[in-house]
């Protein structure tokens, strides 16, 4: 069985993200596989180790990807392609649309993708390529199994859970609690440099959407402390919940 | 004399004793005797053989003369072994009245090829005295151990063998004989006397004889000579039939602790983890084979004589885990050595499957060449359980090198198996993303200073890099907020006595003791060499550490690596010498009734157990210590990278660390001491489980209340 992932280098989760110019600053922030593509990747190679065949990583992005990449190579996959995308700020559309097409050339038997990005959290990637592939589509999958040309999915849904089956091939994605992705081993390191990595440009297409502008959460604020005899403290607390927190009193 | 012999005299003058005086055939003996030694030469071939059978490399060859004193002290002083007074005085006994009266029966041999040396005169009396003395010594020795191992049966003697019983018989038997012929003779000697003063040397030289001559005297002189003769020959037979059992049995401990004595590793006590030279290019990591060890791995497990000091007091085994380091780790080890290396010695030219099969013939046992060291030998849950705390190696009188092992099969099982318990492998990513286990973002690695207020008392070396010590806190400083506190009371200690210190903020990582202690050799060597980068850009010559851990690492650990030598100090070092030279002066006496938790980092491995007393002393508390305490301290259960895994109790099993609070509670404390981070958080979570209100503080955190 052929098994493509798909991954995505986003920013490591405990990063300290500082803006300069409207922009996220790189500078000093490290970069990692999205933990829910780590997820994907690990599955793929639990499948291949389980049945045999084949795991290629496709990741579309800047030079640095090459790393995500070699990550999952460390982990066990076979293969990879990097799709060289210098803009960071390709819209999902865009970014389905080349990983679609180099999907299609591999014409891989199951795609496996995280389900959500731990940067930009949209969704959206996955479900455009599924579209744009006109392939079968699961999403959030907590336990994937295959069988005879098909693959049965438990998804999370509100509240509870739904099975269902999907032919292949097909495009799932990922929750975390379907695996543990392994922690790649020196063996693992040493042979990811000798697996190869395809160089290739990405489709030329135009994003649909684009970023206006980035803003990070107001800063905490410092808390209240209010000194004083009970009678006056209290006076002030209720003062305070009136005027600055702006308490709706109802009567 | 070829046939015939010498009869006993009844006295000589000066006084000295004929040599197989009333032995017919006496020479014969220095003829049999070429069969033990030739079986002993044999059998050291044989041993030699098994361990070049190693394929690991180290050297312990280098500062010979300091091995020769190592080698002098340990065995001859039995300094280690006697540091269990009782099993050891009896075994310093054993060893030296074995010792001299070989060394008496070789005087006698030479004695009779080269007529020299003359033992005669006041000569042969002090000589006779003492190896009389202590040849009786070792008889009594020998009792007493039988009674310990037999009677008193402590835990640490729980696998017990017949052999250790049939060892103790044959060299009680060796002694016994010669009393028995000693006192035959001298009962002859006594018989034949006209005058008792004629003989009475005796009493003095052979105090012991002479009280076993007196059962005898009243047996008529012929059967005093027939049982004799009769009974040296026996005795003769029972030392050599010992001799040959040397190489075979525990005996062969004779010579393996004297190897071990001389081939020791000479290193610091806390620098015993060797880094793997040339990491990037290396193709083997760890041992994953019993071969992959070394020579000196195989020495030891040939070393280990069972006394089970180190099970005694190891935080694994006491708490019902699967580590016990005598019987899971060394013998379980030293069982497959002896089972695997015929296979290896034989499979040189051909497979060693192929050679099993050969040799093998029972054909339904699990073949040797097929068990995995990690995982039907040793078992990864008995590798995983060690915490480090060192206590294994501080008490084996053979300087059996534990936790080495124990990490160069971890290095296997992280870096090449890839095989670890997850909460591992989530420490390594945030180590490796974030430079500290807890993951915090790195770029908060200097907040806590603002959060603490202290902000303007350390220099960031990145801002100004001129102050007395860089103070390296670690990551529990800057992101466990308990450990925040003990930060903060450190720096004030420090700005009281007027000392500049540096702090590297957001440029610090982990010290590596963490990952390497988990095997995780190739992340810890990454951190290492970015924190030795950092110092020296600074220029950084003098460091201050609050965990004992970073202590280690940077103090033992880091001159492992090019640039890696500074001056390394844990603050309790500094702050003892600052109370006693006055610049700290605590204000007022806290009269608190306290107990002290010896970290193993500061304690074992670095031998820093008065400094922090003196403290506690300064601050006019009423110091209680526990049962185990200093070198028997009991770890608290997190170092070895612990700290970062789930222990898995068995059932009707306590943690670690709540068995150390209860030993700590048993003192009735108000207040338990910790120097570690650590142990701060293990015995915090220790004590939260248990109602009474006891508080759990760092040494800084007592000193600066006596402060204010």
């Amino acid at each position: 069985m052929k098994i493509a992932v798909c991954v995505k280098q986003t920013f490591d989760t405990e990063a300290k993200i500082v803006l300069k110019d409207g922009k996220i600053s790189g500078d000093g922030i490290n970069l990692i596989i999205n933990p829910y593509d780590e997820v994907a990747v690990e599955e793929a190679i639990r499948i291949k180790e389980k049945q045999g065949g084949e795991v290629v990583v496709v990741c579309a992005g800047g030079d640095r990807a090459t790393e995500a990449i070699r990550q999952a190579l460390a982990m066990g996959a076979d293969r990879g392609v990097h799709i060289k995308v210098n803009d960071p700020d390709v819209d999902e559309y865009a970014r389905a649309v080349m990983l679609a097409e180099v999907l299609k050339e591999q014409g891989a038997d199951l795609i496996l993708c995280g389900h959500v990005a731990a940067d930009d959290g949209s969704s959206q990637v996955p479900t455009r390529v599924a579209e744009i592939l006109g392939l079968p589509h699961a999403n959030v999958v907590t336990k994937l199994e295959l069988g005879d040309g098909k693959a049965v999915c438990t998804r999370e849904v509100d509240g509870g859970m739904e099975v269902m089956e999907v032919a292949l091939p097909a495009v799932i994605t990922c929750q975390v609690s379907l695996n543990e992705p392994r922690y790649p081993s020196m063996k693992g390191i040493m042979q990811a440099k000798k697996k190869p990595i395809a160089n290739v440009d990405a489709v030329a297409v135009e994003s649909k959407a684009k970023i206006i502008e980035l803003a990070l959460p107001a800063a905490k604020q410092a808390g209240k402390k209010i000194e004083g005899e009970p009678e006056d403290t209290g006076k002030q607390l209720a003062e305070w919940l009136l005027n600055e927190v702006k308490v709706e009193v109802k009567q | 004399m070829l046939f015939g012999f010498i009869p006993i005299d009844v006295w000589s003058e000066p006084p000295m004793r004929v040599v197989g005086a009333n032995i017919p055939y006496e020479w014969l003996i220095y003829l049999i005797a070429v069969i033990p030694v030739a079986v002993l030469l044999y059998g050291l071939y044989q041993k030699v053989r098994v361990y070049m059978a190693a394929n690991g490399k180290v050297n312990r060859l280098d500062n010979i003369g300091t091995r020769i004193l190592s080698w002098f002290t340990y065995t001859f002083a039995q300094a280690k072994v006697i540091k269990n007074p009782l099993a050891g005085w009896m075994h310093f006994f054993l060893f030296w009245g074995f010792l001299l009266l070989f060394l008496a029966a070789g005087i006698d041999a030479m004695h009779h090829f080269i007529n020299w040396p003359h033992l005669e005169g006041n000569f042969y009396i002090g000589f006779s005295f003492v190896v009389d003395t202590i040849g009786f010594l070792g008889m009594v020795g020998l009792i007493v151990l039988g009674i310990i191992r037999y009677v008193q049966k402590p835990d640490r003697l729980n696998d017990t063998k017949s052999s250790d019983g049939w060892i103790l018989l044959a060299l009680f038997a060796i002694l016994f004989t010669g009393f028995i012929i000693e006192g035959l003779r001298i009962a002859a000697q006594i018989k034949m006397a006209t005058q008792m003063e004629l003989i009475a040397y005796e009493r003095i030289a052979s105090p012991f004889g002479w009280l076993f001559a007196q059962m005898f005297v009243g047996a008529t002189m012929d059967s005093i000579l027939i049982w004799h003769r009769i009974l040296w020959w026996v005795h003769m037979a029972l030392a050599f039939g010992t001799v040959v059992a040397i190489p075979f049995t525990k005996l062969w401990h004779i010579a393996t602790s004297m190897a071990n004595y001389f081939l020791r590793d000479l290193g610091p006590k806390g620098a015993y983890i060797k880094p793997i030279e040339n990491i990037e290019e290396a193709e083997t990591f760890g041992v994953e084979n019993l071969e992959d060890f070394t020579w000196k791995d195989f020495l030891d497990f040939d070393a280990c004589i069972r006394c089970g000091r180190c099970q005694d007091n190891c935080p694994a085994y006491l708490t019902g885990k699967h580590l016990n380091p005598k019987i899971t780790l060394i013998q379980a080890l030293k069982k497959h050595m002896d089972e695997k290396v015929p296979y290896l010695l034989a499979a040189r030219g051909q497979s060693a499957v192929e050679a099993e099969m050969a040799m093998t013939e029972d054909e339904e046992a699990k073949p040797v060449m097929e068990q995995s060291l990690l995982y039907d030998v040793v078992t990864t849950d008995v590798i995983w359980d060690c915490t480090n705390c060192r206590a294994c190696m501080e008490h084996c009188p053979m300087f059996i090198e534990h936790i080495p092992k124990i990490i160069e099969m971890r290095r296997n099982l992280v870096m090449w198996q890839g095989d670890m318990p997850s909460e591992a492998q989530m420490t390594f990513t945030n180590l490796e993303r974030n430079y500290n286990p807890w993951g915090v973002g790195w770029a908060n690695r200097a907040d806590w200073l603002n959060e603490r207020g202290v902000a303007d008392k350390v220099k960031i070396a990145s801002e100004d890099s001129d102050f007395d010590y860089l103070l390296f806190g670690g990551c529990a400083m800057a992101f466990d907020d308990r450990y925040k506190r003990v930060g903060e009371a450190v720096i004030k200690l420090f700005d009281q006595a007027g000392i500049t210190l540096g702090y590297l903020g957001t440029e610090e990582q982990h010290c590596g003791d963490t990952a390497r202690r988990l095997g995780n050799e190739y992340l810890a060597q990454t951190l290492i060499t970015a924190n030795i980068e950092t110092f020296n850009n600074y220029g950084v010559k003098k460091i201050v550490t609050t965990c004992p851990h970073c202590y280690n690492a940077l103090k033992n650990e880091y001159p492992q690596f090019e640039g890696g030598q500074f001056e390394v100090y844990h603050y309790t070092e500094l702050i003892a010498q600052l109370i006693a030279e006055g610049k700290i002066k605590p204000q007022k006496a806290l009269g608190i009734r306290l107990t002290y938790h010896d970290s193993c980092m500061l304690g074992r491995h670095n031998d820093i157990y008065q400094q922090p007393r003196d403290i506690l002393a300064a601050t006019g508390s009423n110091l209680v210590e526990m049962e185990r305490n200093r070198d028997k301290g009991f770890c608290c259960g997190a170092g070895g990278g612990r700290m970062w895994l789930e222990e898995h109790a068995a059932e009707g099993y306590k943690r670690i660390n709540d068995t150390r609070t209860e030993q700590a509670l048993a003192t009735n404390p108000e207040c338990i001491i910790t120097n570690c981070p650590f142990c701060l958080t293990m015995l915090d979570d220790g004590v939260k489980g248990v109602e009474a209100p006891v508080k759990v503080l760092d040494i800084a955190e007592l000193l600066a209340q006596s402060m204010n």
